[in-house]
């Protein structure tokens, strides 16, 4: 298969750039770097919270202590790291407060009764998909979507949750291993898979 | 990562390494190791096509859309109300203060709803703006109230100090946007009070409560 790959120094460093005038509280530089990550942290935050409202309270709060602390950020990630890390924080802190209750880990009801035979449409995955990763852990969903949806290396999903680099391959492992389970259609195979 | 878990077992090292393999994310150097057991094992490569299938099923998942310009508005509201309020309150002498201020006049409010009440009076309204109407205190009382905004640089005793220049008291505020009601005592000099207010470096924003008697018939 074709190696894919993902560049995104030119990102880091217009991030870096609008981060230095946010530094001299320029405000065209902080709506700028406002809007350019609204929609991936309201993606990620909302799969975190299932609430798109608290999802939006939690970005400005993280925007927030961009505006406030900006001056303290010393360039030892990339700015997306510094942000998604600060978000994730926020988000895990506000689930705190609102006592979530633990995840389902139950069978996927109606929707997993799709017909096989039939050809999926891309709606029905999606409400598939969406189903099946609101049923994993929290910290399994968390790595998954850092990866998949908002393409972190290993080393920067490691810096935003905290934890060791091996840490984040484990609930990678068990996020894959859960997902193979609840999407067969996705997978095309029934039973776990190990290495 | 690779080179410690290389040592350990390829294949494991692979399995593990899939997701960012997937995504774009390893090194030369890793993805090279990968496709090299790819080549080799039947597993890594049917896994490594299933997570390329969950993984542009994830990033096109467009299921969700979302709007960021009320978002952001909200957020630069919460900035610009903010900054008087924290840097004016922002010490424990400061609150103190403004709790005892606050604590007098609700004894007087108190004391005016029950005569109020007694005399069949409309209660004021408690909520105030910048354009608000003045509470029938200020009527009875016969003195001119100022709604002010200060600067987020000014100091406790900054205020203080314009406060006592002009005779002038806190009767009311924070509201959540900074603004407070100070009471000019001296009513026959009402007018320099609020100018030296206007004028002040320490004040962003100083205008007069208007009563109905000065509005234009």
């Amino acid at each position: 298969m074709k190696r894919p790959t993902h560049i995104n120094h030119s990102r880091n460093a217009r991030d870096l750039a609008l981060l230095e005038r946010i530094k001299a509280h320029d405000r065209t530089a902080f709506k700028e770097l406002y809007f350019v990550y609204h929609s991936r942290l309201a993606r990620f935050l909302t799969r975190i919270t299932s609430r798109y409202d608290v999802a939006e309270e939690i970005i400005n709060d993280t925007f927030w202590i961009v505006w406030d602390r900006a001056k303290d950020f010393r360039n030892a990630s990339q700015v997306s790291t510094w942000i998604m890390g600060i978000a994730y924080r926020r988000g895990l802190k506000t689930l705190r407060k609102l006592n979530s209750g633990p995840i389902s880990e139950g069978p996927l009801d109606e929707m997993m009764t799709l017909d096989e035979d039939e050809p999926a449409k891309r709606a029905e995955v999606e409400q598939w998909l969406e189903a099946a990763l609101a049923r994993l852990p929290l910290e399994q969903r968390v790595v998954l979507e850092l990866a998949y949806h908002l393409g972190h290396s290993c080393e920067e999903i490691a810096v935003i949750v905290d934890c060791p680099v091996n840490t984040v391959k484990t609930r990678m492992h068990y996020a894959r291993v859960k997902l193979k389970r609840l999407l067969p259609q996705l997978a095309g195979v029934s039973e776990e898979e190990r290495p | 990562m690779s080179e410690e878990t290389a040592r350990i077992d390829p294949h494991e090292s692979v399995w593990g390494s899939i997701p960012w393999f997937v995504n774009g994310r390893l090194s030369d150097a890793e993805a090279t190791q990968v496709e090299a057991h790819l080549k080799e094992c039947e597993r890594c490569r049917a896994e490594c096509a299933l997570q390329a299938k969950l993984h542009d099923a994830i990033r096109e998942d467009d299921s969700m859309a979302f709007t960021s310009e009320a978002s952001y508005r909200k957020l630069a509201y919460r900035i610009d109300s903010s900054a008087p309020r924290r840097a004016f309150v922002g010490t424990r002498r400061a609150v103190l203060w403004l709790a005892a201020a606050l604590a007098v006049e609700s004894v007087a409010l108190v004391a005016w709803g029950a005569w109020s009440w007694s005399s069949n009076r409309e209660p004021s309204a408690r909520y105030v703006t910048l354009s608000s109407a003045p509470t029938e205190v200020s009527r009875a009382a016969n003195a001119a109230q100022v709604r002010i905004v200060f600067l987020g640089s000014a100091t406790l005793a900054d205020v203080e100090g314009l406060l006592r220049g002009v005779g002038a008291r806190v009767v009311d505020g924070p509201t959540e946007r900074g603004v407070y009601t100070v009471q000019l005592n001296k009513a026959e000099s009402a007018s320099s009070g609020l100018s030296v207010l206007k004028a002040s470096p320490l004040v962003r924003l100083a205008e007069p409560v208007f009563v109905e008697a000065d509005l234009p018939k």
